[in-house]
C-alpha cells in the first residue's frame, strides 16, 4: 500500500457531536456504528476464545495421561466437537469480522459500513446462533459429539441437541452472509475518491475475497445441515444407502463449504500480516499486486480441492489423482505469499514491537503448517496421515500460531488507535514469548504422535503415546494460561494503558501505510464524514 | 515421581533430537511390512526432506534478515519493491518441485488402488464398537472387539494403571489372521456409522461406509502381529475398537483355518445350564457387549441409552426381551448375528437377575435357538410370572386419586424409557407428551398398553386394574397432556375379559 | 463515485434486535417441537409473530425513509449490491440440492447397483437384485411403491404460468419507468395472481402425489430430492409473491419514481431468480 492522504482535515468532527452514541447498555444493543459493532464482535470473539479454550483444557487434561481420568468418552467427544465449533464460528471468524468492521471504513475513507442496520443484525444473530449452540451442552443426550464436521450417520444419533445445532448453523450462516454482503458492499461502494481497487490496503483486499467466499459457502453448509434435519425428522434418505442416498454425499457438500471456510479464517490473516510487516520493516510490501493475485488464486482453488479431506472414503482413482494435483497447486500462491513477506523484511530497518513479533512468528509457524499441508496433499501418503494427530498438528499450526497469532498482532497493532492509549510493551512481549514457546510445545509433538499412529478424536490412547501427550498437555496449559495476560493487557490499555499519550500515527511513519493513521487516536465516532482524497505516491 | 522423571527424560531427548533412539516411542512414520507401506515410507521421507529443505531455506533468509536488517543496528530501510523476475522465479521453482513430487505420488496412488488378482478376500464390517470379519473364501466369520483387560482398565476411575495392561487399547479378543506373501483383497462396509480401518504397518486406512463397499489390498511380507485402530470418529467408544492382524506362514494359516472351521462346524453348545452358571457367564458377556451403552451397573445414559435396571423390557416377558435383543431396535444392534444362543441365554439371564433386577427366571440356549429360527414357541421361562394380585375394581375413583396413584406407577414402570417428564428417548421410546396415541382414543391407548408393541412390554399381565387405570389416566392428564377423560378400573377389567373372550 | 456527504447513516436501530429475538425464538421453538416438547409449537408461533412484526416495521421504516428522499444514489447502490449478493447466496443454496440430485443420480445410485469404478465395483453384493435406474427409492424400497411425477401435465402448465409472470413483471417495470401507473399496477396484479396460481397448482400436485401416487418425502432419494427442491422453490415463490404484493400495495399508494424504486427492482430480481430456478427444476427434476 503506497498512498498518502492530502486535503484532509479534522475540523469537521465537531459538526457531528449530535451523532454520538446512545447512553448506557442500550448503546450497544441498538448501535449501528461500525466501531461499536466492531468492538462488540471483538469482545464476543475474545470471550468465545476463552470458552473454546476452556474446552481445549478439558481435552488436554484428559489426554495428560493414558487411562480415563476425568470425563466420560461421550463428553470428551462433545468437547472436541464444541471446541472446534466455538473456536471457528464463535472466536476466529467473529474476530476477523470485528476487525473488518472497525478497520475497513477507516482504511478506505468511508463514514461507516454500507448497511449499518444490517450490520447490527449480523452481530446479534451471531450471538443468537452461539447461544443455541451452547444451550446443547445442557441437554439430554449431551452436546453434538460427532466432530465439528457433523458427519452422518453418526450425527443423527445425537440426542435432543441435533435440531438446536442445525438451527444454530442456520443462524450463524445468516449472520455471516449478512456480514459478508455488508463488507463487500462497503468495499465496492464506499471507497473515498481516488481509492482505486489496486490501491486498497491488502487487509481490505483479503476481506473482499473472504466476503465472496462467505456468501458462496454459508448457504451450502446451511443446505447440508438442513438435509441432516430432514433425514432425522422428515423421513428423507439423502444420506441413507437403503433409500439411494450416500453418507459420503454429506462429506462432499460439507467440504465444499469446509475448505473455503478454512480460507475464510486464513485470508484475512494474510491481510493483517501484509499490513503489519511493512510498517515495522519500514519498507513497502514487496509485491502488492502479486499478493492480490495470490489471494484470489487461493480463493479460487479453495472451491475445487474439497475432496482432499476425503482421500480415504473410497473415491474412484481419477478423483484421488485430480484432487491431489489440484491441492498441490495451492502451494504455489501460498509460497508467493511467504516469499513476499520475507522479501518485505529483507533490507528493511526492522524493529520488534509486539505486533511485529507475532507477525514474524506467524510467517514461520504458518509456513510449517503449510508444509505439512503439502505433505498431506499427496493422496497416497494421506492414507497414513489422515485422521491422526498429524493432521491435528497441521491445522492447529495454520490456525493457532497463524490466525490467532495474527489476531493478537492486530490487537496490539490497533489497540492504541482504538483506545488512544498505549499498551504495556513489556507485558506484551512476555505474552508473545510465552505464547510462541508454549504453542510449539503444545502442537509440535503432535506431529510425532500422528506419524507414530495415534488417531485423532480419541479420549484415551495406548501407552507408547503417553510421553508426547504429556508434553503436549503441558504446552497446552501454559499456552492457555498465557492468554490471560492478553485479557489483562486489553483491559489495562482501555483503562489508560501506560499513560503515554499516543499520536495519530502511533507507529513510526504508519500514515504512509494506511488511512486509519491519519485520524486521531481514538478516532471520532463517525470516521470520515467528508471523504479524504487519495493521491498516488511516487511508488505508483 | 516416576512420571516426572519420564517427562524430564523425554524433554532431554527432545532437546537433543534423540527421541528415535528410544524403543518405546516412534517419531516418524513406521516403515511397515508390505511393499506399499515401504514405498509410502520412502515417498514420505522424500517429501519430508523437500519440506525441511524449503523451510530451512526460507527461514534462514528470514532470520538473516531479522538479525542484520534491524533498526537497532542502524540499518536503513531500502525502499525497493515489485520485481517481476524474482516473482517469476519463485513461482516457477515451486511448480517444478511440485511436478517432481506428483510423479512418484501418482505411481504410489495407482499401486495402492490396484486390487486386481487378489488371492483371497476378507469382508470387514464396522460396528459400534467392534469389527466383523468374514473370510469370503473359507466362510470363517467372527467378531473382534477390545480385550477384557483393556476394557476393564479404560473405565473412568477403574484404578487400573494402563501401563500394567499389555498392549493397552491395542489388543482384541479375536485377531484377524492372514497368511503372509498372499495378495488379500479387503472389502469394507459398516453396519451403523462410518468407521475407518487402519493398521499403520500395512500402509493405509480405508473408511467403512454403511451401505457401500470400499476396497483395499495388502500382501504382508513378514509374519508377526500388527496393531491398529479405528480412525473415523464413530461415537462414544471410537477410541476403543482396535484392530489386531496376525500374519502367519501359509502352512500355519491353513492349520488355523482348519481348526476354526472344525470349531464352527461343531456349532454352539446348546446344553442347559444352571441359572447360577448362566448368570456368571452372562456377567462377563454383559461387560463386553452391553456395558458401553447400558453402562456397567445397568443404569444407562439418560436421553440416549435406556437403563436396564428396573427396565420394563427386562422385567417383562422374557421372550419379548429375547426377541428385542435378537433383532435390535434403533441404535441397538441385532445381537442375533453376534452372539450364539448359549451366550445370548447367559447374558439375558444375567440382565434379569443382576444389575439390581430380581425377576428370578432364566432362559436356556435351546429356547433362544428356537426363537432365532422362529420355528417353535419357546419353552416357557423357568420361573412363573406372578399374576397381578386381584384388587377391588367396583369402586370408581376420582380423577385426582387416579392421577396421584398414576404418577407413582408411571415413575416405577414407565419413566425409565419414556422419561420422568414424558419426553421419551430419541429412536427408542416415543414421547408421551403430545403423543398421538395418548391424545387419541382411550380404547386404542388401553389396547396398546395392555398388549405392548415392539420394545413396549404388555402391561396387561403385570399391572392390576387399579394401577393400570391410574397410569393411563395420568398420562392423559399430566406430562403436558390435557385430554380430560379418565379410565376406571372396572373398564379395564371388562376390556381385559373382552379380549380374553375373543 | 458519489460523495459520501449524503450517505444516510441511521443513528440507532431497534428492529434488527427484535428480528433476532423473533428468529431465535422461532427456531428454538421448532427445535423443541421436533424434540416432542409441548412448548415447541407455541414458541414457534410466538417467534414467527415477532419476526413478522419486525419485517413489517423495518420495511415500513425503509419505505418511509425512501419516500422522504433520504437515500442518495450511493445508498441505492449499496442496497442493490446487497440484494444481488443475497440472490447469489440463494443460488448457492439451491446449488446444494441440484448438486445432491446430480450426485445421487450419477454416482450413488449407480454404485449401489454395482456400476462404475470406486465403490461401484462391489457394493452390489450388499444389495442383491437392486437395479440402478432413475427414479428410485433405493435398494431398501424406502417408502414403498410410488409413481414418479411426469413433466407434461401440471408442471408444464406451471412453467408457462411462471414464465408469463416474468413477462408481466417486466411489463409492470416498463410502466413504472414510463410513469404509467395503471400499467404498473395492472402488471403487478397479474404477476401476483400468476404467482399464487402457481403455488396453488403446486399444492394440488403435492396432494395428488401424497394421496394418489404414493410419492412422499419419504419415498427414498427420488422423493427426498423431488420434494426438497420443489418445496424450497415453492416456498421462495410464496415469499416472492408476498414481496410483490407489498410492492403492489405501495405502488397503489403512489410510491416509487422512475429514478428511485429499489424495492420494486429487488422484488423483480427476486422474481426472475425464482423463475430461473424453476426452469432448472423443470429440466432436471421433471424432464430428465
Amino acid at each position: 500500500m503506497s498512498t498518502v492522504v492530502a486535503e484532509h482535515d479534522h475540523d469537521h468532527e465537531h459538526e457531528h457531536h449530535d451523532h454520538g452514541p446512545a447512553k448506557g447498555l442500550l448503546r450497544w444493543i441498538i448501535t449501528t456504528n461500525h466501531k461499536d459493532i466492531g468492538t462488540l464482535y471483538l469482545w464476543f470473539a475474545l470471550i468465545m476464545f476463552f470458552v473454546g479454550g476452556a474446552m481445549a483444557m478439558v481435552i488436554r487434561a484428559e489426554l495428560f495421561e493414558p487411562g480415563m481420568q476425568f470425563v466420560e468418552p461421550q463428553f470428551f467427544n462433545s468437547m472436541t466437537t464444541m471446541h472446534a465449533l466455538v473456536m471457528v464460528f464463535g472466536a476466529v471468524m467473529p474476530a476477523f469480522v470485528g476487525l473488518a468492521n472497525w478497520m475497513i471504513p477507516l482504511m478506505i475513507g468511508a463514514p461507516d459500513m454500507a448497511l449499518p442496520r444490517m450490520n447490527n443484525m449480523s452481530f446479534w444473530l451471531l450471538v443468537a446462533g452461539v447461544l443455541l449452540l451452547a444451550s446443547t451442552l445442557f441437554m439430554e443426550g449431551g452436546a453434538p459429539a460427532s466432530g465439528w464436521t457433523l458427519y452422518p450417520p453418526l450425527v443423527l444419533q445425537t440426542g435432543k441437541a441435533l435440531p438446536f445445532a442445525v438451527f444454530s448453523v442456520h443462524l450463524l450462516g445468516i449472520s455471516s452472509i449478512m456480514g459478508a454482503i455488508n463488507i463487500i458492499s462497503t468495499i465496492f461502494n464506499m471507497r473515498a475518491p481516488g481509492m482505486t481497487l489496486m490501491k486498497m490496503p491488502l487487509f481490505v483486499w483479503t476481506w473482499l475475497i473472504t466476503g465472496f467466499l462467505l456468501v458462496a459457502i454459508m448457504p451450502v453448509f446451511a443446505g447440508a445441515v438442513t438435509m441432516l434435519l430432514t433425514d432425522r425428522f422428515f423421513d428423507t434418505s439423502f444420506f441413507d444407502a437403503a433409500g439411494g442416498g450416500d453418507p459420503v454425499l454429506y462429506q462432499h457438500i460439507f467440504w465444499f463449504f469446509g475448505h473455503p471456510e478454512v480460507y475464510v479464517m486464513i485470508l484475512p490473516t494474510f491481510g493483517v500480516a501484509s499490513t503489519i510487516i511493512p510498517v515495522f520493516a519500514r519498507k513497502p510490501l514487496f509485491g502488492y499486486s502479486s499478493m492480490v493475485y495470490a489471494t484470489a488464486s487461493i480463493a479460487f482453488l479453495s472451491f475445487i480441492v474439497w475432496s482432499h479431506h476425503m482421500f480415504t472414503v473410497g473415491l474412484p482413482i481419477a478423483g484421488e489423482l485430480y484432487f491431489m494435483y489440484a491441492t498441490m497447486l495451492i502451494a504455489i500462491p501460498t509460497g508467493v505469499k511467504v516469499f513476499n513477506w520475507t522479501a518485505t523484511m529483507w533490507k528493511g530497518a526492522m524493529t520488534f514491537e509486539t505486533p511485529m513479533l507475532f507477525s514474524i512468528a506467524f510467517v514461520v509457524l504458518f509456513t510449517m503448517g503449510g508444509l505439512t499441508g503439502l505433505m498431506m496433499s499427496v493422496a497416497p501418503l494421506d492414507f497414513q496421515y489422515h485422521d491422526t494427530y498429524f493432521i491435528v498438528a497441521h491445522f492447529h499450526y495454520t490456525l493457532v500460531p497463524a490466525s490467532v497469532f495474527i489476531l493478537m498482532a492486530a490487537g496490539y497493532y490497533w489497540l492504541p488507535k482504538w483506545t488512544g492509549h498505549m499498551y504495556d510493551e513489556k507485558i506484551g512481549k512476555l505474552h508473545f514469548w510465552l505464547s510462541a514457546i508454549s504453542v510449539n510445545i503444545l502442537f509440535f509433538p503432535q506431529h510425532f504422535l500422528g506419524l507414530a499412529g495415534m488417531p485423532r478424536r480419541i479420549p484415551d490412547y495406548a501407552v507408547q503415546f503417553a510421553d508426547w501427550n504429556m508434553i503436549s498437555s503441558i504446552g497446552g496449559f501454559i499456552f492457555g494460561a498465557s492468554q490471560l495476560l492478553f485479557l489483562y493487557i486489553v483491559i489495562h490499555t482501555i483503562k489508560g494503558g501506560t499513560g503515554e499519550k499516543v499520536t495519530d500515527e502511533v507507529w513510526e511513519d504508519a500514515a504512509k501505510h494506511g488511512l486509519e493513521w491519519t485520524l486521531p487516536s481514538p478516532p471520532p465516532y463517525h470516521s470520515f464524514t467528508t471523504p479524504p482524497t487519495i493521491i498516488p505516491t511516487e511508488h505508483h | 515421581m516416576k512420571k516426572i522423571k519420564q517427562l524430564f527424560a523425554c524433554l532431554t531427548l527432545m532437546a537433543f533430537g534423540l527421541g528415535s533412539a528410544h524403543a518405546d516411542y516412534a517419531l516418524n512414520l513406521m516403515q511397515g511390512v508390505t511393499q506399499v507401506s515401504n514405498d509410502l515410507y520412502d515417498l514420505h521421507m522424500l517429501i519430508l526432506w523437500i519440506c525441511v529443505f524449503i523451510g530451512l531455506g526460507v527461514f534462514s533468509v528470514m532470520f538473516y534478515s531479522i538479525y542484520h536488517h534491524r533498526k537497532s543496528k542502524g540499518h536503513v530501510a531500502e525502499q525497493f519493491h515489485e520485481n517481476t523476475t524474482v516473482e517469476i522465479i519463485w513461482t516457477i521453482i515451486p511448480t517444478l518441485i511440485l511436478i517432481g513430487m506428483a510423479i512418484p505420488a501418482t505411481k504410489a496412488m495407482i499401486e495402492l488402488d490396484d486390487v486386481k488378482e487378489a488371492q483371497m478376500s476378507i469382508r470387514v464390517t464396522g460396528w459400534q464398537w467392534k469389527w466383523e470379519y468374514e473370510y469370503l473364501d473359507s466362510g470363517i466369520h467372527f467378531f473382534s472387539s477390545l480385550d477384557a483387560a483393556s476394557n476393564k482398565a479404560r473405565q473412568v476411575g477403574s484404578g487400573v494403571d494402563p501401563r500394567s495392561v499389555p498392549n493397552y487399547l491395542l489388543n482384541v479378543d479375536k485377531p484377524l489372521v492372514v497368511p503372509v506373501k498372499t495378495k488379500i483383497r479387503f472389502l469394507f462396509t459398516a453396519k451403523d456409522v462410518i468407521h475407518s480401518w487402519w493398521v499403520p504397518d500395512l500402509g493405509w486406512k480405508k473408511d467403512t461406509i454403511p451401505g457401500f463397499i470400499n476396497e483395499a489390498w495388502t500382501s504382508v511380507d513378514k509374519p508377526g502381529t500388527y496393531r491398529g485402530q479405528c480412525t473415523e470418529l464413530c461415537g462414544k467408544d471410537h477410541g476403543f475398537m482396535p484392530i489386531v492382524v496376525i500374519a502367519m506362514e501359509p502352512a500355519d494359516y491353513q492349520a488355523w483355518v482348519d481348526k476354526t472351521k472344525a470349531d464352527l462346524a461343531k456349532g454352539p453348545v446348546l446344553d442347559d445350564q444352571a441359572p447360577a452358571e448362566l448368570i456368571t457367564a452372562g456377567a462377563a458377556l454383559y461387560e463386553k457387549n452391553c456395558a458401553s451403552c447400558h453402562m456397567a451397573g445397568g443404569e444407562g445414559i439418560a436421553g440416549t441409552f435406556p437403563a436396564l435396571t428396573k427396565s420394563p423390557v427386562v422385567l417383562g416377558d422374557i421372550n419379548a426381551q429375547t426377541k428385542l435383543i435378537l433383532n435390535g431396535k434403533g441404535m441397538m444392534p441385532a445381537f442375533g448375528t453376534m452372539l450364539n444362543p448359549l451366550e445370548l441365554a447367559q447374558v439375558i439371564t444375567f440382565t434379569r437377575n443382576g444389575l439390581g433386577n430380581k425377576v428370578g427366571d432364566a432362559i436356556q440356549a435351546k429356547a433362544v435357538k428356537a426363537l432365532m429360527s422362529g420355528t417353535a414357541e419357546p419353552v416357557a421361562a423357568a420361573v412363573e410370572e406372578k399374576p397381578a394380585a386381584k384388587v377391588d375394581v367396583s369402586k370408581p375413583l376420582t380423577l385426582a386419586d387416579l392421577n396421584t396413584k398414576g404418577e407413582a406407577v408411571y415413575k416405577e414402570k414407565c419413566s425409565s424409557c419414556h422419561q420422568p417428564d414424558g419426553a421419551g428417548m430419541t429412536g427408542f421410546a416415543p414421547a408421551i407428551t403430545g403423543s398421538a396415541v395418548v391424545k387419541g382414543k382411550l380404547d386404542k391407548q388401553v389396547e396398546l398398553v395392555l398388549n405392548g408393541k415392539g420394545a413396549m412390554p404388555a402391561f396387561g399381565k403385570t399391572l392390576n386394574a387399579v394401577d393400570f387405570a391410574a397410569v393411563v389416566t395420568y398420562t392423559r392428564n399430566a406430562l403436558g397432556n390435557k385430554v380430560g377423560d379418565m379410565l376406571q378400573p372396572a373398564d379395564v377389567e371388562s376390556l381385559k375379559s373382552a379380549k380374553a373372550g375373543k | 463515485m458519489a460523495t459520501n456527504n449524503a450517505y444516510y447513516i441511521p443513528h440507532q436501530a431497534t428492529w434488527p434486535v427484535i428480528g433476532t429475538v423473533g428468529l431465535m425464538t422461532m427456531l428454538a421453538g421448532f427445535a423443541n417441537y421436533l424434540n416432542g416438547s409441548s412448548i415447541g409449537s407455541s414458541m414457534m408461533v410466538l417467534g414467527l409473530a415477532i419476526f413478522i412484526v419486525m419485517l413489517a416495521g423495518w420495511f415500513t421504516l425503509q419505505a418511509h425513509e425512501s419516500e422522504s428522499g433520504m437515500y442518495s444514489t450511493q445508498v441505492g447502490i449499496s442496497y442493490r449490491m446487497g440484494m444481488m449478493w443475497f440472490i447469489f447466496s440463494e443460488i448457492m443454496f439451491f446449488a446444494v440440492f441440484f448438486g445432491t440430485l446430480w450426485y445421487t443420480r450419477n454416482l450413488s445410485v449407480p454404485w449401489l447397483g454395482g456400476i462404475g469404478d470406486g465403490p461401484g465395483r462391489d457394493t452390489a453384493m450388499l444389495w442383491p437384485g437392486f437395479e440402478a435406474k432413475w427414479p428410485t427409492n433405493g435398494p431398501g424400497n424406502v417408502g414403498g411403491e410410488f409413481e414418479p411425477m411426469g413433466a407434461w401435465g401440471l408442471p408444464f402448465l406451471n412453467t408457462l404460468i411462471l414464465l408469463t409472470s416474468g413477462v408481466t413483471c417486466t411489463w409492470a417495470h416498463h410502466g413504472l419507468l414510463a410513469k404509467n401507473r395503471s400499467q404498473l399496477i395492472k402488471g403487478l396484479i397479474a404477476t401476483v395472481a400468476l404467482g399464487f396460481t402457481f403455488v396453488a397448482c403446486q399444492a394440488f400436485e403435492y396432494h395428488e402425489a401424497y394421496t394418489e401416487m404414493g410419492l412422499t418425502l419419504g419415498s427414498g432419494i427420488y422423493g427426498s430430492t423431488f420434494f426438497m427442491l420443489t418445496g424450497f422453490h415453492g416456498f421462495h415463490v410464496c415469499v416472492g409473491a408476498i414481496i410483490l404484493t407489498v410492492v403492489l400495495f405501495r405502488s397503489s399508494k403512489g410510491h416509487f419514481k422512475p429514478e428511485n424504486h429499489f424495492a420494486f427492482e429487488a422484488a423483480a430480481w427476486y422474481w426472475h431468480f425464482v423463475d430461473v430456478v424453476w426452469l432448472g427444476l423443470f429440466v432436471f427434476v421433471y424432464l430428465m
